[in-house]
């Protein structure tokens, strides 16, 4: 089921340019929002039961509830690095539709108590970060943003460019690279806690979870839930990329059918040809074969139930061509360029996987090797500071679990 | 609050929320770590260091975890030690394995490690990855990106302890590498702690790498002699048959109380000093003359009066009492004297102070003043110097030179008398804090060199010839030393009461 919640004005010619998008309402009601309790406003996101929209899928609420706990100044972060291969949502609403981000940071950061809000924006992303700045000088002209607002409540807003690495996508990376320090993700706290910028608490969402934030304040957590399924509520900006007739994102309610999504938005595999596999959420999600896409539908508990997950919602689609042998390859080599190099098992355990990859490619595998790839990837599982490298193994089991012959077809004595 | 906990099933008591692998370490159960250092804390890259814990999901870093009542911690069980293999195969697949080659050999985590937890069959047969080769870093520190394990504790200290951030990680996945920028090298007081700090064989010394296999060495614990600080070190020593002992290295050595894990490169390249060629020979007006002659002349000259005598402040305790005693029951007048350099000291373990025992001639009461002591020597007889140099007395004033080092500029002296110098001898300093700590000897050479103590034995029987002696005859009466013997003094020091600032 289509819906448009998010993207309601991506089709409007000139709506990231501040006039276009006011006379769309953009700004318009923050005003009357405002004046409400911030903990009244943190019930309606509580009751909506948005989730987080960059992978995680953990419930919003909690996370910005946890905000209330740490004296000011408090920090509101958006992530913007979005790096993740089938991923590419969130250039959508930067390039599409800016101001709706931006008011989605200012109600942010009125309800968690935030006057300073960072956008950390991946680094190849410049012209997307060149349209966002115009939009950001643009509101602050307008009096959205800056100490001394049309609405009375401050709001400084800096873009800040990431320097071209993918774990800087992981919060607590992202938040090092931001005060400065190498993107180098930080150990888990033991209880729940928020992010620390130097020192001070930060809430870190995902670019589609804040832009969310304004309809369901101003529409109220039903409307919002009137979209999705019980647990998963609301709606995605899924993605389509691979082999279909029309790749692109297309924002539908959870709980639709992969494959109607599939077949309404995207008009089906490319050239009629017969679907082979589906990598459900992003390149860090296990794959999923033609049977097991046909039993999900579009929400968190389905693709877990089916040993996948939603992640970001970006689908790889692959057609009966594909060679499953290379496509990890294609994978690992991602994996293995983008390990931040911290932890062993991780930065090791990527580049010999791949190196692995490319005996299996050449037909010169052998049984044994099979079985290193087996092991090192049980090693770079759960051993990790962050899931970069569990990811890594997911994707591999994924594939050695639903296309093993392909794999064993290319050990030397079978080939 | 004091808490059980069970590691491999053996009860330890230890406090709530303490950190799990200094527990372990405090207690001597054997936990492979690479990156966790008491200094540094944890980082908790290197996944060396993985327990089991009772009631945990997945295997846990004992460096990010913190104890708490009845836990129930396991270090051997088969799966974890099927995974610290595992993991340590993962360092290993692109590293050298050049062992042979390696100046750490014999002292490298890596080899303990595999010694201990790998000892697999290789399976490893893709092309390893290539990073540089004896790059310079500069401060004597030399790198080998390929043997290093990016543990990151050299980074950490240059970030943490000197913050000068010379140091930092480039690079991402199996291509990261410790490097430093572009016409930026290493380049602090504190930079070859880094060499120390290394767990393998990416980072070595300049100064000592290929000079000697380690396992040759032996290590004996001293205090370092460089200025008033007294950075606890160990000499690493060899003496190779029918060869002098030779200092290699000096190693910080962990005292919690004065300089931590850490030394500083002035510190611990002033080795080389007790290398200096010496002589066991005494002589009269550039003379050689043998043992029994110098006793002689001593005593003739320690008879004269209005001899004048002068004494470095950074001999030991035991040393200045010996002197002071045989100064005063001679009437002889004695000062000290002390070098100090406005340009050496930070606020941390370089002291501008030079001398490492001038605490000590306060506590004796042996005088400093300069005036007083120009004074003195303008109307002195005779000038007796222990180890200050001729330079500094009156040149038509005969001397007694007892000396250490620089026999070829002393010749003028009417007696110039060799004495060991302090890792060739044991004793006690007191430094700029009032910590009273004790040296061991480390050298000994084909021919042994008479220390000090001896030396004034001979000159009068008065003399207690050895530390022990001193501190049974002479220091019992100092009032602040009066519950210390020298053979019970703590490992990590005391505080002499009032010493620093009297």
């Amino acid at each position: 089921m289509l819906a448009r919640i998010v993207s309601t004005h991506f089709d409007v010619p000139g709506m990231s340019t501040l006039p276009v998008a006011k006379e769309h309402g953009a700004y318009e009601r923050i005003a009357g929002t405002i004046k409400r309790d911030p903990m009244e406003l943190h019930g309606i996101i509580c009751d909506s039961g948005l989730r987080g929209k960059g992978g995680g899928g953990a419930p919003a609420a909690g996370k910005w509830e946890l905000m209330y706990h740490y004296d000011a100044p408090r920090y509101v972060i958006v992530n913007a690095d979005e790096s993740e291969p089938g991923t590419f949502k969130d250039r959508q609403i930067i390039s599409k539709d800016p101001h709706l981000l931006i008011e989605g940071i200012i109600l942010t950061c009125y309800t968690v108590g935030a006057h300073d809000a960072y956008i950390y924006i991946r680094g190849e992303y410049r012209e997307f970060a060149d349209v966002l700045q115009t939009a950001i000088d643009e509101a602050y002209a307008d009096g959205w943003l800056g100490s001394d607002t049309r609405y009375g409540y401050g709001v400084e807003l800096t873009l800040h460019r990431g320097a071209g690495a993918y774990i800087c996508g992981e919060k607590s990376a992202l938040v090092e690279s931001l005060e400065g320090n190498r993107g180098h993700p930080r150990l888990k706290p033991h209880n729940p806690s928020p992010e620390f910028y130097f020192g001070q608490a930060a809430l870190v969402n995902n670019v589609e979870t804040i832009a969310s934030v304004p309809y369901i304040l101003y529409n109220g957590a039903e409307a919002y839930r009137s979209y999705g399924t019980e647990q998963s509520p609301g709606t995605l900006l899924f993605a389509l990329s691979g082999h279909v007739e029309r790749p692109g994102v297309y924002e539908a309610a959870f709980g639709t059918p992969m494959l109607e999504y599939l077949e309404t938005a995207g008009g089906g595999v490319k050239n009629g040809k017969k679907l082979k596999a589906i990598i459900p959420g992003g390149a860090s999600t296990p794959v999923l074969t033609a049977e097991e896409a046909a039993q999900a539908t579009l929400d968190y508990e389905s693709l877990k139930s089916l040993g996948s997950s939603l992640g970001t919602g970006g689908m790889i689609v692959m057609d009966e061509t594909t060679d499953m042998v290379k496509a990890l390859k294609n994978l690992l080599r991602f994996y293995h360029h983008e390990s931040c190099g911290q932890c062993t098992p991780c930065r090791e355990g990527t580049g010999w996987t791949e190196r692995l990859l490319d005996r299996f490619i050449a037909k010169e595998a052998t049984e044994e090797d099979l079985e290193t790839l087996r092991s090192v990837s049980r090693t770079m599982n759960g051993k990790t500071i962050c899931v970069f490298a569990p990811a890594a193994s997911g994707v591999i089991d994924g594939f050695l679990k639903r296309f093993e012959d392909e794999f064993r077809a290319c050990i030397k004595e079978n080939a | 609050m004091s808490v059980t906990i069970y590691v491999d099933g053996q009860a330890i008591e230890t406090e709530e929320g303490a950190l799990l692998i200094d527990v372990l370490l405090k207690n001597g159960i054997a936990i492979p770590h690479f990156c966790y250092h008491e200094a540094l804390g944890a980082d908790g890259n290197c996944r060396m260091c993985m327990v089991e814990l009772k009631g945990a999901k997945r295997p846990q870093i004992a460096c990010d975890t913190f104890v708490k009542d009845g836990m129930d911690v396991s270090t051997q069980s088969e799966s974890i030690l099927k995974l610290k293999r595992e993991i340590l195969e993962l360092e290993l697949i692109n590293h050298p394995v050049d062992c042979p080659i390696c100046d750490q050999a014999g002292e490298c985590k890596l080899q303990d490690y595999y010694m201990e937890f790998g000892l697999y069959q290789s399976r490893l047969d893709t092309p390893k990855t290539h990073k540089g080769k004896h790059i310079d870093l500069g401060s004597n520190v030399v790198l080998d990106q390929e043997r290093c394990v990016l543990c990151a504790r050299c980074t950490r200290f240059t970030q943490q302890v000197t913050k000068t951030h010379e140091l930092a990680i480039v690079g991402r996945g199996d291509n990261a590498r410790v490097a430093t920028a572009p016409g930026r090298p290493l380049d602090n007081p504190y930079a070859m702690n880094v060499v120390d700090l290394c767990p393998v064989g990416a980072l070595t010394s300049r100064d000592f790498r290929f000079r000697q296999r380690v396992w040759f060495l032996d290590s004996v614990k001293s205090i370092c002699h460089g200025c008033a600080k007294g950075c606890n070190i160990w000499i690493d020593h060899n003496r190779p048959k029918y060869q002098n002992d030779r200092v290699y290295r000096y190693r910080p050595r962990i005292n919690r109380e004065v300089n931590g894990y850490f030394l500083c490169d002035a510190g611990r390249l002033s080795y080389t000093r007790q290398n200096e060629v010496r002589s066991e020979q005494a002589y009269a007006k550039g003379k050689p003359i043998d043992t029994k002659a110098a006793y002689t002349g001593l005593r003739v000259h320690f008879e004269r009066r209005g001899a004048v005598a002068l004494v470095d402040a950074s001999l030991s305790l035991e040393q200045l009492a010996a002197v002071q005693l045989l100064c005063s029951q001679r009437g002889i007048a004695l000062f000290g004297v002390g070098d100090t350099d406005e340009q050496f000291g930070d606020d941390w373990l370089r002291k501008s102070d030079l001398s490492s025992n001038r605490t000590a001639l306060k506590l004796l009461g042996i005088p400093m003043d300069e005036d007083a002591r120009d004074q003195a020597l303008q109307n002195a007889d005779t000038v007796i110097a222990f180890n200050r140099p001729l330079s500094e007395l009156p040149e038509e004033t005969p001397s007694i030179c007892f000396a250490t080092h620089n026999f070829e500029n002393e010749t003028d002296a009417a007696l110039l008398v060799p004495f060991a110098d302090f890792s060739m001898d044991a004793g006690t300093l007191i430094n700029c804090d009032g910590r009273l700590q004790r040296f061991e000897r480390s050298l000994k050479q084909e021919h042994e060199h008479l220390s000090l103590l001896q030396w004034l034995h001979h000159i009068d029987a008065a003399i207690p010839a050895t530390n022990e002696g001193v501190w049974e005859q002479l220091l019992g009466s100092v009032e602040q030393l009066e519950n210390l013997s020298y053979k019970t003094i703590p490992s990590e020091g005391i505080i002499i009461e009032g010493a620093a600032d009297a």
